[in-house]
């Protein structure tokens, strides 16, 4: 019989950011910041999480942002909606990865009242987010009532679940840069059906196009270890070569077979999964060889 | 812990003392008998809690009553005005997109919503926006044509209104449009 | 040909979709009388062990506890199980569970969080037995777990073909269904000994078929999953103690007489004090026959004497909610060199779970899937019900007939490519016509397969080449046929039709209303035939105290058995109405007509009276309520059980798809480019509810296809009982508007009602098996494991590629 059924909690609804830190400074042992809550309340009902305290930041205005500066890149506001970054234009045509990562998330409903910070923060493997962000090297400001600091998104996952993050932190903004032009940039989710699914394996790619050659390839993956995470080595084998389609075959089995440590599940069997690896950092590749998905269009 | 909360339902205040454990689809159904709004699976994975907060579709079950206070939510009970059926309620019968009526106020709730927002979607973009909302008994065939006739109405009246269309909601910029995006891997149906 | 008629045939519009729209209408969960408290059930937590003590005492000093049951609360021996009465309401300390969620107690509480904690304060000790799983294990003499050790005691009822023949050597048995057939020769059972004996020379003469055979296929397994409905409203129900003793009940139940009876049996009430409404189910398909909540629920309610709802938990409606049984299907064909089927024999393991429920009837009922769209020279079909520790399965909408459909379909391709001839020239050479007598020893009289799958294979052009590869995408077409059989109930039906005094016109059926149209149809009968338009027509189903009976919507019969008793209700109150018109208006009866609530002379038009024009001051001053009544009883008649000959069959439905899918090589992934369904249902009394049937079913078969399966860890423990991890087609799965056509073939059949049929299971049956042939035409992947999977399909492909063919 599984529950349904919250435990009981004291509810905090501050308006500052400063209200918010001394809250989750008092209660970090046993509280928990609430964004969107779609996650947070189902794990309640279920009892994965029994938090004494909840501390909602839906509602300090001061959160709510999407400032796209051309040249530098975009601020996104802890809690600005799924819903108004995914529709945001400049999202679209700038951050194409991110836009697909955000978009192939749950439903509608969800999006109107979750956050890219909720979906970082609570840190699941196949967190949509973390892949093309990864790519992007975004990087969260984040603060407490003891202080200030920069995280870039590459040291945020810690692991199932758990971030960085010390107890009494709140994200305060995500600035994700700008890709130079000419940057190829995917997501791929592979879910099992087209909608209201996790990625079996979610790979984000990133390449740079110098004429024939790559400068620069990042790739990121998620739901195929324990945190989401690049794939150095394989990036090393394009970072300055001529990109051929047997190199891109090369570091995409490479990817698959040695950075990646992907679990069998109800969902899938590690192998699949390894091999969906494999084809999505082709694909994405070959976005790039092929000259397409240019992150700016006429 | 039970707290005051005055939710505003269907243009109506009501004030409540609630646990703050309530969700709102409790909330909805069992404290204020707005029935209407359904429960399903309870996590927020299949759309028939769907009711509507400042006109964004939004899963009641997932949401907490005590969050909802200041914000205007409108449930399927409060979609006609004075006795005269919504468009969009007047395209599902027309239509034959109702057949055991269960997922019925949530669908229509989040289409009222993605109408707001994009008021000519095409075929793919209903199907998108309303991934979250599942059927078992109609297979959605009947539903898209009920969003297209209904569309069509509601574009009529608000042509006959004149400059008066309704706006899309803050923040949405592009209506619920994908424009501009590069490949990126989505699979086509 | 529609237009000589007035109502059938037309889109009329729902007669429930207003309260629906609305959010008016009304569903068991939403059922709150005053003073209602909430109950929550405690399950075991293990699969088979006996209860060596219960103790509540903790639980019941929870404040807001209102009431805690346990088995000791409810009958003392099983009643629950209509055809195999194997179940107690609640397991009873010294008694056994034998299954994961197998009831041992019950909460009812202020709040459902209180219940739900109570439960969890509720001490039970069980001595675990061994359980076992699978059916083919649990069938084998020496399984090492036998679930129900009394099995031979049990009450119960005949049914059809099934034969409860209890073995000793299959203590796990509980139901065996045999069909032996022969066009070839004749044995007569009776001159046998024994049936053992009978079912020997059967077998030696099918045998001496099979070898004489051009092409003998090898036996073929195919294995299909635990599925659930998941229909959006979960099983609920709402009891309240009455202060006369009696109890009224509000449940999502398809079988509310049933259930009715059942429970006053149950807890030794008179059937009159069990007050019995079934409002509208949100989606039933066959999944809420037998509420499992019910028993419980009155439990509570006679106990703490409040009323008592209980809802399961989604989770719930996974693991202890009746889903279709997991089955094994054996089948092994042989043709002739023509394509014509020489011999078929077929064996099938039906895993009950831990008691028979409904499952029973679907036992006898699936196999017409053999049986409805081929002729069947030589059959033996021997299909078992066997008991293990899972959860108590039960009847899912096409009652297992889509399971023997796929397996016949798929050995149909089969044989058609070793043989060389086309897929769909070979159905042609074996589909049943009129005239001919199919694998029951029924005549053929009705049966719209041939026009069906020709009308399918047009669709989807059948002999031309599907689409060309595109990438790691290759294309393919597959067709399918199906078939499903409505027999009659157990009793009759009844109807009420009263003409009412403001020109309009009341029916009560009992027919339940799960999203199918059922009010709709039976009132587009009423309007037919009394050429009054829907507006003027009201339905009500909901209330067992004053509805006329019907024993239960399911199997397809509503349309056809109640449709039947509305016409004979409306030959009835059209008798009464001429003879007290022709009083009033001095007319001889035969010169009487009647259309849009008014009566007059054929002859002289204006000589007539209304509906209103019959009373008086409001009411019946004069005479009484025009009320007509109708009892419709099919004819009843039973297969022999040694060989399930007989005409037990009312009516085949039938039903085929066209589909072209194109299938990704590389990730499995499938798509649909087009699907095009052709049925035979008789005359379609709605065409637009009709066809919402089938496309509903459509998005249901893809599901069943490539998505959906209930697993279960090793210990029988459901493990993705949620809407993420059982993944049914949303939106974005099903097909484009512009890829989906459906359309009606065959003719009216002669005893329905207004030449109607039924469609709502037949609409599944045909659909999985149509992507199985696609997705082999496309790519030479044979699944046998159901559903076919991105990683099965992928897996297929490797292990054809390891059998060295060529692609």
């Amino acid at each position: 019989m599984e529950s349904k059924i919250l435990n009981d909690f004291s509810f905090h609804k501050p308006t500052t950011l400063d209200e918010a830190l001394i809250l989750i400074d008092k209660y970090q042992q046993n509280g928990l910041l609430m964004e969107g809550g779609s996650e947070v309340i189902p794990n309640m009902k279920s009892l994965v999480v029994t938090p004494d305290h909840i501390i909602s930041l839906k509602h300090i205005p001061e959160f709510e942002y999407l400032r796209y500066t051309p040249g530098e890149g975009l601020n996104i506001g802890p809690s600005t909606t799924l819903t108004k970054i995914e529709y945001n234009p400049d999202v679209q045509r700038v951050y194409p990865s991110l836009y697909t990562g955000i978009h192939g998330m749950s439903n509608t409903a969800i999006h109107n009242i979750s956050t890219v910070t909720g979906n970082i923060c609570y840190a699941v493997p196949s967190a949509d987010t973390a892949a093309p962000l990864l790519t992007l090297e975004a990087v969260l400001s984040v603060r407490s009532v003891d202080g200030e600091r920069k995280v870039p998104i590459g040291e945020l996952f810690a692991g199932v679940r758990r971030t960085t993050l010390k107890k009494n932190e709140i994200v305060t903004d995500i600035f994700v840069p700008e890709p130079p032009k000419g940057a190829v940039m995917a997501y791929y989710k592979n879910p099992c059906r087209r909608a209201l699914d996790l990625a079996i394996a979610g790979v984000a790619t990133y390449a740079v196009m110098d004429g024939e050659v790559c400068r620069e390839a990042r790739i990121a993956m998620s739901a195929v270890a324990v945190v989401p995470k690049r794939a150095p080595e394989a990036e090393a084998m394009l970072n300055g070569k001529v990109l051929t389609e047997d190199l891109i075959n090369q570091a995409a089995v490479h990817a698959s077979l040695h950075e990646c440590s992907p679990i069998s599940d109800i969902r899938a069997s590690g192998e699949y999964r390894r091999e969906l690896v494999r084809l999505s950092v082709r694909d994405g590749l070959m976005l790039a060889l092929n000259n397409q998905g240019r992150n700016e269009l006429k | 812990m039970i707290q005051l909360v005055t939710l505003h339902v269907n243009g109506d205040d009501y004030p409540l003392a609630l646990d703050t454990r309530t969700t709102l689809v409790d909330a909805l159904r069992d404290h204020l008998g707005f029935r209407g709004v359904k429960k399903s699976c309870d996590e927020g994975e299949c759309g028939a809690c769907t009711v509507l907060l400042d006109g964004n579709a939004v899963a009641s079950c997932t949401y907490l009553a005590v969050e909802a206070e200041g914000h205007d939510i409108v449930t399927i009970e409060g979609l006609a005005k004075d006795g005269v059926l919504h468009p969009v309620q007047r395209a599902f019968i027309d239509c034959f997109a109702v057949q055991c009526g269960f997922c019925t106020p949530g669908m229509i709730m989040a289409t009222v919503a993605l109408l707001h927002h994009n008021p000519d979607p095409t075929e793919e973009e209903i199907r998108d926006v309303l991934r979250g909302n599942i059927c078992r008994c109609t297979g959605y065939t009947k539903i898209i044509d009920a969003i297209m006739q209904a569309k069509e109405v509601m574009k009529k009246q608000s042509a006959g209104e004149g400059a008066e269309a309704s706006a899309p909601a803050a923040g949405n910029d592009t209506g619920y449009k994908a424009q501009n995006i590069a490949q990126c891997g989505s699979s086509e149906s | 040909m529609a237009d000589e008629f007035y109502s059938i045939g037309k889109g009329e519009i729902r007669q429930d979709v207003l309260q629906k729209v609305t959010g008016e209408a009304l569903y068991s969960t939403d059922i709150h009388p005053k003073g209602m408290v909430y109950g929550k059930i405690l399950g075991s937590p293990i699969p088979h062990g006996i209860i060596k003590s219960i103790d509540t005492t903790e639980a019941e000093k929870l404040p807001g506890v209102v009431g805690v049951v346990t088995g000791a609360d409810g009958p003392d021996h099983p009643t629950l199980g209509g055809y195999l009465t194997d179940r107690y309401i609640m397991c009873r300390v010294g008694d056994k569970v034998r299954c994961i969620g197998d009831p041992v107690a019950a909460v009812a509480a202020t709040s459902e969080q209180i219940a739900e904690a109570a439960c969890k304060l509720i001490k039970v000790e069980y001595e675990p037995l061994p359980f076992v799983l699978d059916p083919e294990e649990a069938y084998k003499e020496d399984c090492p777990a036998i679930v129900h050790e009394d099995v031979q005691s049990y009450p119960r009822i005949s049914l059809h073909g099934v034969a409860h023949c209890f073995d000793k050597k299959h203590p796990n048995q509980a139901i065996k269904r045999k069909i032996r057939h022969s066009d070839k020769f004749q044995l007569d059972p009776d001159s046998f000994e024994t049936t053992d004996e009978y079912d020997a020379a059967f077998e030696k003469k099918i045998d001496e078929e099979y070898d004489k055979a051009f092409l003998k296929l090898p036996t073929q397994r195919y294995e299909f999953p635990r599925v659930s409905h998941c229909f959006m409203e979960p099983h609920a129900c709402v009891v309240a103690p009455l202060p006369d003793g009696g109890i009224e009940i509000w449940a999502s139940e398809q079988g509310g007489r049933l259930a009715k009876y059942n429970m006053a049996a149950s807890f030794g009430l008179k059937p009159s004090d069990v007050h019995f409404h079934v409002p509208f189910l949100g989606g039933g398909f066959g999944g809420k026959t037998g509420c499992p909540c019910t028993g419980p629920t009155v439990m509570l309610a006679l106990k703490c004497r409040r009323p008592v709802k209980v809802v399961q938990t989604r989770d719930e409606v996974f693991s202890i909610g009746n889903p279709r049984p997991p089955a094994v299907i054996y089948l092994t064909d042989a043709f002739n060199e023509d394509g014509t089927l020489a011999a078929r024999k077929v064996k099938c393991f039906i895993n009950s779970g831990a008691y028979t429920t409904f499952s029973l009837v679907m036992i006898d009922h699936s196999v017409y899937g053999v049986s409805g769209n081929y002729r069947n020279p030589c059959l033996m079909l021997d299909c078992y019900g066997v008991y293990t520790n899972t959860e108590a399965n039960g009847p899912y909408r096409a009652l297992g007939c889509e399971l023997f459909v796929y397996a016949v379909e798929r050995n149909m391709d089969m044989a058609a490519d070793l043989l060389g001839i086309d897929k769909y020239e070979l159905r042609r050479r074996n589909v049943l016509r009129k005239g001919d007598i199919d694998g029951h020893g029924q005549l053929v009289y009705n049966n719209g397969s041939a026009e069906a799958i020709e009308a399918a294979a047009k669709y989807i052009k059948w002999g031309q080449p599907a689409h060309p590869a595109e990438g790691p995408w290759r294309y393919g077409k597959g067709l399918s046929l199906g078939n499903k059989f409505t027999a009659y109930g157990l009793t009759g039906t009844e109807a009420n039709v009263t003409l009412m005094d403001d020109d309009t016109l009341e029916i009560a059926v009992s027919h339940v209303e799960m999203g199918q149209g059922a009010l709709t149809v039976d009132s587009q009968q009423a309007a037919e035939f009394f050429k009054i338009p829907m507006s003027r027509i009201r339905i009500r189903n909901e209330d067992s105290d004053f509805m006329p009976y019907d024993e239960g919507t399911y199997c397809s019969r509503g349309t056809y058995i109640n449709g039947n008793a509305v016409l004979l209700a409306c030959e009835d109150a059209k008798r009464q109405l001429f003879q007290r018109a022709a009083k009033r208006l001095k007319v001889p009866e035969e010169r009487l007509v009647t259309e849009n609530a008014r009566v007059y002379d054929r002859d002289d038009p204006e000589t007539g009276l209304y509906f209103h024009d019959l009373y008086a001051h409001g009411g019946w001053a004069e005479e009484s309520k025009l009320v007509g009544r109708g009892t419709f009883m099919p004819e009843q008649a039973l297969n022999d059980p040694r060989n399930a000959q007989g005409n037990p069959v009312l009516f085949y439905s039938i039903g085929s798809w066209g589909v072209e899918v194109g299938v990704n090589i590389e990730t499995g992934e499938v798509r649909i480019v087009d699907c095009g369904g052709f049925y035979d249902a008789g005359r379609i009394i709605n065409r637009k509810t009709c066809e919402g049937q089938i496309e509903g079913a459509l998005s249901m078969g893809l599901g069943q296809a490539i998505f959906e399966e209930i697993m279960i860890n090793d210990k029988g423990k459901i493990i993705n009982g949620n809407y993420r991890d059982y993944k049914i087609p949303t939106f974005m799965d099903s097909p484009m508007n512009s890829r989906i056509h459906v359309d009606f073939v065959g003719e009216p059949f002669p005893s329905g009602p207004n030449g109607a049929k039924g469609v709502g299971e037949v609409a599944l049956i045909p659909v999985m098996a149509a992507f199985a042939n696609a997705i082999y035409d496309a790519t030479g992947a044979e699944i046998h494991d159901i559903p076919m999977t991105r990683e099965r399909i992928l897996q297929s492909l490797r292990d054809k590629e390891a059998a060295g063919e060529k692609e």
